[in-house]
């Protein structure tokens, strides 16, 4: 159901490196769960309300004011890379 | 173009101004120092939780009112996933089948008539940080250096049909879009600043086809001007494509100002598969119908409605009207001058003549006018009531600007008092006669213009400070006499 090349798109756009033999072995778990969704897709939902969350809750929000921030410094040290307040990454060119 | 029809869509994001970011109490204070307004939230450090600023949902049901929408029962927000440096989650927080508001549209006035453009949704979304890149260029440098400042900042994304058929009419939707954000005070709008930015979506088909032809979407369009030309040039680029018989590839593209062609950003091959999948740290929103009522009670006077009432109530050109609404401050300022006793039409001429003049040439708003409002209708009234001329009037007004005193100051100080008084009117007129002989001769020849060269000689001999109605009459009297 799902075929190697589709693992290795979806582990590309995850920025996850595979080798062949996982591949192998994701290709088969990755379609048991999506065999296993199938089988819920066949449930009669037709009177069920669409829910976007587990928990019955809604409407949680704060109001518009302000918190201390992190010290730039504090923030910065958790960075694998930095120069003086900035965070620093390889080179990036197109969007 | 005659072959081709051009469609263009736009894509808006819009910065909401609110004091703390979408997700934390970070603040949204822009030009700050670097990585200065972040925390674990806004940083997106593992077991942290976002909790959604309530003025966030105000601000964007407020827009979604004011632009005709249909505000949301039910919303949520889903996760955007894609890897680049300034999101430092990997992924966005937007909305993407449940948005705030959808169906809307806007009016916009276009050639000799108004056009109504569709508005198809309006979403809430967290910003993104900004790239900074060490070295000299893009190329040459080795790193790139980020800020998070802004990760974070409450950005609505206001999606129009497409609708638009010319350059000319997305400029002008995206003016009136920016005046309605601007009049519900939900946003900025400083295009300069990055709070107003502008994608644009462009295909060509043929005149009388229905289905719509390959789009390439145009990014970095960072003014007006630039949505403009942006889209006339990419409309050429795949016009000569198309008439050449070629395949317009659907791909994004990057308007580059200074050369000003666009360039290929990404092809299809490369487009972005997002995964949006619902956020299970936010939960659901459900919409109040009487708050939504209520925020529309409290909604001002739109764009069209108060430039609708100038031309109705007060006999304002349809011109002068459009140039004092396109901005709410230049419309409240009208509308103080008017409150401090002028007259429609002469503030009218004064703030879209005068004042703008002053204000384009140092760069500044209306907001920041060195002139207040009430020292402008103080100085329409000294015209109105003939202490001086209007032309005189430039000058003096020329002098509250540099200076900032009043004007009856500035004309007592400097002596600019319109001189109405008959003697040494009347001494003037008969020198300017006397020196110039055949101009008279010329008048009693027929010759209409001669009156105006008399006029003229007359008011330069006063430095500008004669009555020219009163010059008129009398030197025609004394003409008709000789
Ligand atoms: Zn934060």
């Amino acid at each position: 159901m799902i075929d190697e090349k589709t693992v290795r798109d979806v582990a590309r756009l995850s920025r996850l490196e595979v080798d062949d033999r996982q591949v192998e072995v994701l290709a088969r778990q990755m379609g048991d769960i999506i065999g296993y969704m199938d089988m819920l897709s066949r449930i009669d939902t037709e009177n069920v309300e669409p829910m976007a969350h587990v928990v019955p809750i809604s409407n949680v929000w704060r109001p518009d004011s302000l918190r201390p921030s992190m010290p730039n410094q504090e923030a910065i040290r958790l960075a694998p890379d930095a120069e003086g307040e900035y965070f620093r990454t390889p080179k990036v060119v197109s969007g | 173009m005659n072959k081709w029809e051009m469609v263009i869509g736009l894509e808006v994001h819009s910065e909401l101004k609110t004091r703390s970011k979408i997700f934390c109490g970070c603040s949204t204070r822009f030009g700050s120092s670097p990585n200065s307004n972040i925390c674990p939230v806004c940083l997106g450090l593992p077991g942290v939780l976002p909790v959604l600023n309530q003025k966030v949902l105000e601000f964007a049901i407020k827009a979604g009112l004011a632009l005709n929408c249909r505000i949301a029962a039910h919303s949520k927000f889903d996760r955007k996933n894609y890897y680049y440096p300034d999101l430092p989650k990997n992924y966005q927080i937007s909305q993407y089948d449940l948005p705030i508001a959808e169906n809307g549209w806007l009016d916009v006035e276009v050639g000799d008539g108004i056009k109504r453009i569709g508005i198809t949704r309006i979403h809430m979304e967290e910003d993104a940080g900004k790239l900074v890149h060490a070295g000299s260029t893009i190329t040459s440098s080795s790193h790139s250096l980020v800020d998070y400042n802004r990760t974070g900042v409450p950005l609505i994304e206001i999606v129009s049909e497409p609708d638009l058929r010319s350059p000319e009419e997305a400029r002008a939707y995206l003016e009136k879009l920016k005046a309605i954000l601007e009049y519900i005070e939900v946003s900025d709008c400083k295009m300069e600043e990055g709070s107003l930015r502008c994608d644009a979506n462009i295909s060509l088909r043929r005149h009388g086809q229905t289905k719509f032809g390959i789009k390439t979407e145009i990014k970095n369009l960072t003014s007006f001007r630039a949505v403009q030309r942006g889209l006339e040039y990419e409309a050429g680029r795949q016009q000569t494509i198309l008439d050449e018989g070629g395949v317009i590839e659907q791909e994004t593209r990057s308007w580059d100002e200074e050369k000003g062609v666009t360039v290929l950003l990404r092809g299809k091959e490369h487009a972005h598969d997002y995964r949006y999948l619902p956020d299970p740290d936010l939960v659901p929103l459900e919409i109040d119908r009487q708050w939504v009522e209520e925020l529309k009670k409290q909604l001002p006077e739109l764009p069209s409605a108060r430039k609708q009432r100038y031309i109705e109530q007060m006999g304002l050109s349809d011109y002068d009207a459009g140039v004092l609404t396109a901005s709410r401050a230049t419309a409240d300022y009208f509308e103080q001058v008017l409150a401090a006793g002028a007259s429609p039409k002469g503030a009218a001429n004064w703030v879209t003549v005068e004042l703008a003049g002053k204000l384009n040439q140092s760069g500044l708003t209306i907001s920041q006018s060195p002139v207040p409002a009430a020292q402008l209708a103080q100085l329409l009234k000294l015209i109105d009531d003939r202490v001086i001329s209007g032309k005189i009037a430039k000058d003096v007004f020329a002098r509250m600007w540099q200076t900032g005193k009043e004007p009856e100051q500035i004309i007592r100080e400097e002596g600019l008092t319109q001189i109405s008084d008959d003697d040494s009117l009347r001494q003037m007129v008969e020198q300017v006669i006397s020196q110039h002989p055949q101009t008279v001769a010329d008048f009693h020849a027929g010759k209409e213009k001669a009156v105006g060269f008399l006029v003229g000689q007359i008011m330069k001999l006063s430095r500008g400070k004669a009555n020219p109605e009163i010059v008129n009459r009398m030197l025609r009297e004394k003409l008709l006499e000789g």
